[in-house]
């Protein structure tokens, strides 16, 4: 059931579990659209959360209207919580260099907690369980579809040099 | 007078499709059952005892489930799949890692029968289509059981 809403729905990335799932744009959609559910501040949270999922610029932001949204609809809604935690996990990624000139690794994140800086925390013990060395690090969220484009375009740029284009 | 029990229709015997449909059920039935006994075993926290007994009822039903359909898979003259890699690769179904807050044991089994009723109501129209009724009843069976689940776990998620 892989939704043609979802902004993320790419190919081999998307492990077809996460396309069972509903994606997390439908799951606004469907909070926004139940009466009473949410207050109107929460709804323009919720409307902030959809942009950004559309858009994804900053997959930061997202997380950050997601752990506020959080925390405030949680109780009251569970399982959308639960939908939507589901799907950030699988088309968000953090980046981590140990230091600026390092190569980044990517770490998949876990929404266990309310706060985005536990997130961040918890990636960063993660890479240094792998035995990453953290001198300088640096951290950024990006969502993986994002990621993919800009290899896809390194790589036609590295085919086009060699080819003296 | 042909004394030969004639149920099934020929085209349903016939039609990979049908079969390809139910070892899909067969397959999201099993996954379905061993994340449900997962649950069962590392279940924690103040609602521990109804939802332990809850999950071993659920895993049951699907035990005699798997049994039923691959039985039927059999009837209609195909072979039913099996073995742990084959059952969870065609399920596609994602697994999850324990431990899990209780609710959140409660929203992926929700979710994985979601998946199973997406598959089971294909499995049933294609049946319906293909006049075998046998896998249709099955199927009709089978969807009113998840349905009913799918509504005590979603109850228990309301606050």
């Amino acid at each position: 059931m892989k939704s043609e809403t979802c902004p993320a729905a790419f190919g081999a990335e998307c492990p077809p579990a996460t396309c069972h799932g509903r994606c997390a744009i439908e799951v606004i959609d469907e909070l926004l659209s139940q009466r009473k559910s949410v207050t109107g501040e929460q709804a323009d949270l919720l409307l902030d959360l959809r942009w950004q999922l559309s858009r994804q610029d900053s997959a930061e932001e997202a997380l950050r209207l997601f752990a506020t949204l959080r925390l405030q609809l949680e109780s009251f809604h569970y399982l959308a919580f639960f939908r939507m935690r589901r799907w950030l996990e699988h088309h968000i990624v953090a980046q981590v260099q140990s230091c600026p000139v390092a190569p980044v690794h990517l770490c998949a994140i876990k929404l266990d907690s309310y706060c985005i800086e536990a997130v961040r925390r918890h990636c960063l013990c993660r890479s240094l369980e792998k035995g990453t060395p953290l001198l300088a690090p640096r951290l950024t969220f990006a969502f993986r579809e994002n990621i993919r484009h800009a290899r896809a375009i390194a790589q036609a740029k590295t085919q086009l040099s060699v080819s003296g284009h | 007078m042909s004394t030969a029990t004639k149920t099934t229709s020929v085209a349903a015997k016939n039609d990979t499709r049908l079969i390809d449909s139910l070892n899909l059920v067969l397959a999201d039935s099993y996954a379905l059952m061993s994340l449900t006994h997962l649950a069962h075993w590392n279940v924690e926290g103040d609602q521990f005892f109804g939802l332990h007994k809850a999950f071993e009822e659920q895993y049951e039903n699907l035990f005699e489930a798997v049994d039923e359909i691959a039985e039927r898979v059999r009837a209609l003259d195909a072979y039913a799949i099996g073995g742990l890699g084959t059952l969870a690769k065609t399920a596609g179904m994602e697994e999850f890692k324990s431990p899990l807050a209780q609710k959140d044991y409660v929203a992926a089994l929700i979710v994985a029968h979601e998946k199973v009723i997406t598959d089971m109501t294909q499995t049933r129209d294609l049946a319906g289509q293909l006049n075998d009724l046998e896998s249709q009843d099955m199927a009709i069976g089978r969807l009113q059981w998840h349905e009913k689940t799918l509504w005590m776990l979603k109850s228990f998620l309301k606050r």
